[in-house]
């Protein structure tokens, strides 16, 4: 009876194994179909928009080199981005960024002289790695979530285009216009943006480490949260900036005009303001350990609660500055660097607490 | 013989469950749709602002004090750039029915834990369709707070029990989220801090007094210590990284405009030409210090009477508007009635040990202070969404009491069959809630605006 029993049992045990093994293999095997079909499925989607592409490349071709005399140049501009348009609305980003591409390389997009309109079109996740896109009119294009690491686009145009979460590391932007330009939480590192214009763009939450912005026109920019270790922004115009929260560790903003400008907890240690104009700037609570901010002019700034310890002052202009709360503790000041300063709870540099003007 | 994995009545009940959520779903959606529909309503429009905020600083902002990042975070994983304003206030609302659906459940088990399944179902039934649907389509932190202040609330008591370092972490961190949820858990967590401190202090005297062993006396009571050390820091530990930044912008650990500074304005219109006109959300008010508001400021400025009658008028509204609300007054009114009567009926039999007596003042301080609290907060912010963070709380503590009172007698003959006073009384409590479903989905949930 009892090995009847452990036979009986063995069997319900064995069975039990075999129905999990058969599931098991039965979902291995689903997953694997699966697997097939969307590989299968993808390489022909990319065979299709090949041939979508060439079709492309044909029609403009007629259309602006080959010389379609029928059509008027009106005609032909307006032709053209009609049949942009609709095959962009067919292609990935790899394919997409062929085709604009396409289009820089054949002068069709050139800044002032674009015979093909792009306000508007949609290069969302184009892959532009290494393209060369110098001096194109990309103004109001869709370019969010693009590749453009290394790529070339000194002298261009993108005025307000989206440019959010786009990869721009190394790329060259020099004297190109992005003003009111969206590039929230774009990636700009080392990328060269001398001389550019970034007049009202948006730069929340980007990455800036080591961009090069000397000589960049940045008025009202927004560059809240921005990570901009070791940034190069000598010589810039950044009047009304808003850098709330950014991060500029080491950063050189020597000569940069920040009138106006909104500092308050951006952190700054070790960066370097000499002759830096900060009038009327809101520095409040920023960190400014070990900064240099030698003939910095910084009269009517607030900063409040800010932390200057062992910060270069010599020769700044401190009039009418609010240092209340401040921490200057071990500062590199001269004697009458502070006469028309206002204090309240401040740290002097000989960690003295300085209340004259407290209300 | 093979046993069916599913019996009918498990079935049965599998598709009651499916239908009342369906139900609330229905109800939630339907409120969305045709009652809010307006994100300038009520402080939406600023829960929008600090989701999109935070998603495009890459999770570093700062915020400016007032609403607290846990919520905005949790909505900011939805949240799509590419959206316009309506859609993602739209999408935030969805995200927000979807997220007290996923609470329920949640709520259901620990109701298990420590009641009967038909009392449980009955306490779901009341909490997700008198509070929760008509709040779950607002881009709100409220239904959020209500859950983890309950959890908080329910560790809190549990740590009078049975005190322990696992229990101690874990009150320690739901405690941190819930602050960073919504900034008002700081009384009952001092509240806890104070009893459990005297609880401590009273059993290591009563164990001296006992003449029990000294070593073992003095083992527990550094144990219970431990324990609440562990609550204090696990708590720290998890806002450090925000009231590090509150210290190092504003000035404080624990600043917050509203406790700061609000709670000591006689209305919302003084407050916004106070410290708010005076940038209280950038950083301190840049204001002349002696207009800055605070409890010294306005003792010097009110009389015994005007703070009297600010409470009195305070309590008498947080009554009227819960009386006029969305249906919950009256299950609170009859478990509360329920709960006195048993209380009173077996009065005699009630033995409350001397420790048992610290997790009674717990309850009671707790319902007390908080009450009074938003009773005193209610001419900055009318309306019940501060007051509903006592419901669950309430609706437990009752509840409990009701099972620790009755007795299974006199029992009722009906059919053949006896019953229990206690059992009739929850059949009677999910009759009357099943019955006023259809009134809540047909004409109150889409006439009822419940943002406020």
């Amino acid at each position: 009876m009892k090995a009847q029993h452990w036979l009986t049992k063995t069997w319900r045990k064995s069975n039990l194994k075999y129905q999990e093994n058969w599931l098991l293999q039965l979902l291995i095997l689903s997953l694997l179909l699966v697997s097939i079909f969307l590989y299968a499925n993808h390489q022909i989607n990319l065979r299709q928009e090949q041939i979508v592409l060439g079709k492309y490349f044909d029609q403009i071709t007629t259309l602006f080199v080959a010389g379609d005399q029928s059509a008027t140049a009106i005609n032909k501009t307006n032709l053209g981005r009609a049949r942009t348009v609709a095959t962009l609305h067919q292609l990935s980003g790899q394919r997409k960024g062929q085709l604009l591409q396409f289009l820089a390389e054949a002068n069709l997009i050139v800044r002032n002289q674009s015979l093909i309109g792009l306000e508007g079109t949609d290069f969302k996740g184009s892959e532009l790695i290494e393209a060369n896109l110098s001096d194109v009119n990309l103004d109001r294009v869709n370019l969010a979530g693009a590749n453009l690491q290394d790529s070339v686009l000194a002298k261009s145009s993108l005025v307000e285009a989206n440019l959010r979460q786009a990869t721009l590391s190394e790329a060259n932007l020099a004297s190109a216009n992005l003003s009111q330009a969206t590039l929230v939480r774009a990636n700009l590192s080392s990328a060269v943006l001398e001389a550019a214009n970034l007049s009202e763009a948006n730069l929340r939450g980007a990455t800036l480490r080591g961009t090069n912005f000397r000589q960049a026109k940045m008025t009202d920019a927004n560059l809240e949260s921005a990570r901009m270790e070791s940034a190069v922004l000598d010589d810039a115009q950044a009047d009304g900036v808003e850098l709330n929260n950014a991060v500029l560790i080491r950063a050189d903003l020597n000569r940069v005009s920040l009138k106006d400008s909104i500092l308050r907890y951006a952190n700054l240690e070790g960066a370097a303001l000499n002759q830096a104009i900060l009038i009327d700037a809101d520095i409040r609570a920023a960190i400014l350990e070990d900064a240099r901010l030698a003939e910095a002019d910084l009269s009517n700034a607030n900063l409040t609660r800010s932390v200057l310890i062992n910060a270069s002052l010599n020769n700044a202009n401190f009039s009418q500055t609010n240092l209340s709360y401040a921490n200057l503790r071990d500062a590199n000041v001269e004697s009458d660097t502070f006469d028309q300063a206002i204090f309240c709870n401040t740290i002097m540099p000989d960690g003295e607490i300085e209340n004259r003007d407290c209300p | 013989m093979i046993q069916p994995i599913y019996s009918f009545k498990r079935i049965c009940i599998l598709c009651l469950a499916l239908l009342l959520l369906a139900l609330y779903t229905y109800g939630a959606v339907e409120h969305s749709k045709r009652i809010n529909l307006d994100i300038s309503r009520v402080d939406q429009g600023a829960y929008l602002s600090y989701t999109r905020s935070l998603y495009e600083t890459n999770y570093n902002y700062v915020g400016g004090r007032n609403r607290m990042p846990v919520y905005p975070f949790l909505q900011s994983l939805v949240y799509d750039p590419s959206l316009t304003e309506n859609e993602s206030f739209t999408r935030g609302k969805y995200f927000n029915i979807v997220l007290s659906i996923a609470l329920l459940p949640c709520l259901f088990l620990i109701f298990r834990r420590f009641f009967s399944t038909l009392q449980s179902i009955n306490l779901l039934l009341i909490t997700a369709f008198t509070v929760f649907l008509f709040r779950a389509a607002y881009f709100q932190a409220e239904i959020l707070f209500y859950f983890l202040s309950f959890c908080s609330f329910l560790l809190m008591a549990r740590m009078f029990k049975q005190p322990g370092w696992k229990l101690g972490t874990v009150t320690g961190i739901v405690a941190g989220i819930t602050h960073l949820t919504k900034a008002s858990i700081l009384p009952g967590l001092a509240l806890f801090i104070l009893l459990f401190l005297a609880q401590s202090a009273y059993l290591l005297y009563s164990d001296f007094k006992g003449k029990i062993d000294f070593t073992r006396a003095r083992n527990i009571f550094l144990q219970r210590i431990l324990s609440l050390a562990l609550v204090i820091s696990c708590f720290l530990i998890t806002l450090y990284p925000y009231i590090s930044t509150s210290k190092r912008v504003f000035g404080h650990y624990f600043y917050n405009v509203n406790s700061t500074f609000y709670i000591w304005y006689d209305s919302w219109e003084e407050a916004e030409q106070g410290t708010r006109a005076y940038g209280d959300g950038k950083g301190w008010p840049e204001m002349p210090p002696e207009q800055i508001p605070s409890l010294e400021k306005y003792l010097r400025e009110h009389t015994a009477l005007e703070i009297f009658e600010r409470f009195y008028d305070g309590l008498d509204r947080v009554i009227a508007v819960a009386k006029k609300s969305y249906g919950y007054f009256k299950y609170l009114v009859i478990y509360l009635a329920i709960a006195l009567l048993t209380t009173l009926a077996s009065l005699r039999n009630i033995k409350v040990t001397k420790s048992q007596l610290f997790l009674l003042l717990f309850y009671f301080s707790y319902f007390i202070a908080y009450t009074l609290l938003y009773a005193w907060y209610i001419p900055i912010a009318s309306g019940n969404r501060f007051t509903l963070a006592l419901f669950l709380p309430l609706m437990f503590c009752l509840t409990a009491t009701i099972n620790t009172t009755i007795s299974e007698r006199p029992q009722v003959r009906l059919a053949g069959k006896q019953f229990s006073w206690r059992y009739l009384f929850n059949l009677f409590v999910l009759g009357m809630i099943l019955f006023e479903l259809y009134p809540i989905l047909t004409s109150r949930i889409v006439t009822t605006f419940a943002g406020t």
